[in-house]
């Protein structure tokens, strides 16, 4: 083998490695690039009731204006001279838990307020609190890309309660939403 | 290639000093035209990713398409923060109003942990999977350019493993 020809195995040589790094042509002649090409699927989102809100029973007070709160811990406190409440019916906050994809963002709603309604009666206005991580409605379901991701809302709330206020057993809903964003 | 072609321009530069200084007698000279084209080498570049983004699995089967100009349709893409959606772009470069040829893959597959999604290319050069015609931008003498848009279609299914999906894939340009 001449020497000429070796060196001209040792170029083609080199043009074909230089062809599989998908470089420019060694004659200028032909170019190739590439790209990548991605998509990410992610599981659908759900929320899902797991505790109702209950105030329990509340004694509603002898004069002027009380309050009754349930916080989302679960712990009532009620105001008023004379109001209290029973302990026979213990207060619950509501809890909800949403699972979707891990890793990735949401938007959480939470009602900001309900109506507890009576038939005849005029409506108890509940504010809600709840225990969304830093009170933000944006969130981050935890775990990563490809396993499930749970987050869970804890919801109390508050309403007004006077002497006035007619005795009888109140009822509303109210909603969670969550989102992919 | 391109070495080649410079050492004929010297040789037809050779050429044309033998013949012009003909003989200074009073004969009649003749001259003759050596004509030979230099081009500069074509290279593409790429520009931008492919990116469908991300979907919430469909309950039932749903071909998600990204157009040429990276428009999703068929789902709506969620999340898109960091994670827009766009076509593939490339810039290809050479000789002003030369004829080239494009080749845009047919496929691509994508693949992650939940298994593999097969993308249909398509490319605003032209056809996929085989090699399209195109012209540089401008005139010989000047450096030309051609952009090309590659979009495509990934079918998905209820039962399509949540994760992420990557691939790779290559355009070729090429002169005539």
């Amino acid at each position: 083998m001449s020497r000429n020809l070796k060196l001209y195995l040792a170029g083609a040589a080199m043009l074909l490695a230089s062809l599989q790094q998908g470089v420019l042509a060694a004659d200028g002649t032909s170019s190739t690039a590439s790209a990548t090409a991605a998509v990410q699927l992610i599981r659908p989102i759900t929320v899902n009731k797991s505790a109702d809100l209950t105030f329990g029973s509340i004694v509603k007070p002898s004069t002027g204006t009380g309050t009754v709160a349930v916080s989302a811990n679960g712990s009532r406190a009620v105001t008023g001279t004379g109001a209290a409440a029973l302990t026979s019916a213990a207060a619950t906050a509501a809890r909800f838990v949403i699972d979707g994809e891990g890793g990735q963002a949401i938007t959480v709603t939470v009602a900001r307020s309900f109506a507890l309604k009576s038939s005849g009666n005029p409506d108890l206005t509940v504010t809600t609190t709840n225990d969304l991580p830093g009170g933000s409605t944006t969130q981050t379901l935890p775990a990563s890309l490809g396993s499930d991701g749970s987050l869970t809302v804890n919801v109390g709330g508050a309403f007004d309660v006077s002497s006035a206020t007619p005795t009888a057993s109140y009822s509303g809903q109210f909603s969670v939403t969550a989102a992919y964003n | 290639m391109f070495s080649f072609r410079m050492k004929l321009a010297a040789i037809a530069i050779v050429l044309a000093a033998a013949v012009a200084p003909a003989h200074a007698q009073s004969t009649a000279s003749t001259t003759a035209t050596a004509g030979i084209t230099v081009i500069q080498p074509i290279s593409i570049v790429n520009n931008k990713n492919m990116n469908f983004g991300t979907f919430v699995k469909p309950s039932s089967n749903t071909t998600v398409t990204l157009s040429n100009a990276g428009v999703i349709s068929g789902l709506t893409a969620v999340n898109t923060s960091g994670n827009a959606p766009s076509q593939a772009q490339f810039t290809i470069t050479g000789e002003g109003g030369q004829a080239i040829n494009i080749t845009v893959p047919g496929t691509v597959a994508l693949t992650g942990t939940g298994g593999s999604l097969t993308v249909t290319l398509t490319a605003d050069s032209g056809t996929t999977g085989s090699a399209q015609v195109a012209t540089l931008s401008g005139a010989i003498g000047s450096a030309g350019t051609k952009v090309v848009n590659v979009g495509g279609t990934v079918p998905l299914t209820a039962t399509t493993a949540s994760g992420a999906y990557s691939g790779t894939f290559t355009v070729t340009a090429a002169y005539q």
